[in-house]
């Protein structure tokens, strides 16, 4: 009867209860709501639905599911053992040996090296077509010009006291494409993976909100209710779709090679889909590839929010910032459609400017809407649809570009940790 | 006497006027599905119903003329 | 190692980034429409 009146005991049976704390009850709480906003609102729901309940998972105390992406741990191999036994154990000094968790199993499968992202990248590939793209290619300046909200995002938050790392991590949020942003964080701060996908994401998901008044608050009516007519459209072949992907991947990876995770796979997977010859493989990469990691993505994503990480300023601060990020990409892409027309005889529509993010296609659906509302006579959603796409090879192409300088920075020696 | 165009290569999901109706500049006329967005395709002018040229469920693209108004 | 300063870090990255990224699109705009003009 001992054993059973002493404290420990008690203590140590009801692990659970004695070791959950104030914030466990918060992140859980988060997590629920992130299931019920997936689950009921239809926010992006493959994608919430699994990271919040991966939260959950991570938040109950002694789950012992995942350790990564924190410090303090070694994994208990057999190797490790047996080092061990020899007096060899490199050790961290106070690291806990503990026995890998299933979810560190994906991380370390997906996340730590960046593979989901890019197998994601294969599916996306495979699901655009860049016919409409390729029918007004000028329309690609826009992708670039969608980007600027990024760097912009950059610098407020390298001066209000962000790490260069951390910095760039929070203005990817502004490519606004959920796996670029993962790649990039896993890449430079997994630290920061959790709040930071759940901002990309939950943006993406109110991009039919965030655009509309910011598209308005840049425009005149007169220039809304321009009409775009199709005829500046001219028709591509087969053979063109064909060789586009190949010729993106030369030219970009020639230009920034350490973004050839994120183009080759983006392009390799259109490259699929336009070549005609494997259907099969067009299929696996759009559905069960794609279906697979997302699922895998999204629980390990979700529990690597736990709350001593989550719960901080900085992720208040990762919110605000995304925000801006993303309503910096829509002005600046309405104005460099503005910038466009100063220059050139064929007119374009101030707002299909605000099609030049990675949200594919609730972008172009929201250029479509609100210049529809200008002016019924007004169709933009093909020209939009252009400068979507345009933006998806834009945000991959400014995250190649920024590894490609980050590296080269590096590599002469200039430390970023600082 | 003006046609009604397709606006855009799509999918024509309803014709939402019969020959005859009077239909005033910007009604809705027709429903469009493009890129799985339903598009609602607006007279260009004043008129009646003349003539419908298409049919729900065809392939159709800007050189299509959808229906004639007079 | 060097350091370099929180800003000037910005602006490089900023710049260069910039300048690389519409210059890529840029030339991809070209060679589509080279090969547009040879789809016949």
């Amino acid at each position: 009867m001992a054993v059973i009146t002493n404290n420990d005991f008690l203590y140590n049976v009801f692990g659970g209860f004695t070791h959950f704390t104030w914030q466990s009850a918060v992140m859980i709480l988060i997590g629920c709501i992130l299931i019920y906003l997936g689950a009921a609102k239809d926010y992006e729901p493959l994608l919430l639905v699994p990271i919040g309940f991966g939260c959950i998972l991570a938040n109950l105390p002694l789950t012992e599911l995942i350790h990564v992406p924190r410090d303090g741990y070694v994994f208990n191999h057999s190797i490790q053992e047996a080092l061990g036994e020899a007096g060899l154990m490199p050790f961290v000094e106070g690291a806990r040996v503990v026995n890998e968790g299933i979810l560190d199993v994906l991380y370390n499968a997906g996340i730590a090296n960046e593979l989901f992202p890019c197998l994601l990248f294969i599916g996306i590939g495979a699901m655009t077509d860049f016919g409409p793209l390729l029918q007004n290619p000028r329309v690609m300046l826009l992708g670039g010009a969608g980007q600027f909200g990024i760097f912009l995002t950059l610098m407020l938050a390298l001066a209000i006291g962000y790490e260069k790392l951390e910095a760039i991590c929070i203005a990817i949020i502004g490519a606004c494409d959920g796996p670029t942003s993962i790649f990039i964080t896993s890449m430079f701060n997994p630290a920061l993976l959790g709040p930071i996908s759940v901002a990309a994401y939950s943006y993406m998901s109110l991009v039919p909100l965030i655009q509309p008044p910011v598209m308005k608050l840049c425009t005149t009516k007169k220039e809304r209710e321009f009409i775009m007519s199709y005829e500046m459209l001219t028709p591509v072949t087969q053979r063109t779709k064909i060789l586009f992907p190949i010729v993106v991947t030369i030219v970009t990876l020639l230009i920034a090679p350490s973004g050839g995770a994120l183009m080759g796979t983006l392009m390799f997977g259109n490259f699929l889909r336009e070549c005609g010859a494997v259907g099969r493989l067009v299929q696996a990469a759009e559905n069960e590839i794609a279906n697979i990691t997302t699922l895998f993505l999204g629980l390990t994503v979700g529990a690597t929010m736990t709350g001593e990480v989550f719960l901080t300023a900085k992720t208040l601060g990762i919110f605000a910032l995304g925000f801006i990020a993303i309503c910096g990409d829509t002005a600046f892409g309405v104005f460099g459609a503005k910038l466009m027309n100063l220059f050139s005889k064929q007119k374009i529509n101030p707002l299909i400017g605000a099609s030049g993010i990675s949200a594919f296609p609730m972008s172009a659906r929201v250029a479509q809407k609100v210049g529809n509302e200008a002016n019924p006579q007004n169709y933009l959603l093909m020209h939009a649809m252009g400068v979507n796409t345009s933006g998806q090879i834009g945000s991959v192409l400014t995250a190649s570009v920024m590894i490609a300088i980050i590296g080269a920075l590096q590599t002469m020696g200039v430390d970023l940790t600082i | 006497m003006a046609n009604v165009n397709a606006p855009m290569a799509g999918k024509l999901i309803s014709v939402d006027v019969k020959v005859g109706d009077t239909v005033k500049k910007n009604d809705p006329v027709a429903t469009l599905e493009a890129m799985k967005m339903q598009i609602k395709v607006f007279a260009p002018a004043d008129g009646k119903v003349a003539e419908i040229k298409a049919e729900a469920g065809a392939n159709i693209d800007p050189s299509v003329v959808i229906m004639t108004l007079e | 190692m060097e350091a370099i300063g929180n800003m000037t870090f910005g602006w490089l990255l900023t710049v260069v980034g910039l300048v690389m990224t519409m210059t890529s699109l840029g030339v991809l705009i070209i060679v589509v429409n080279i090969l547009k003009k040879f789809q016949n």
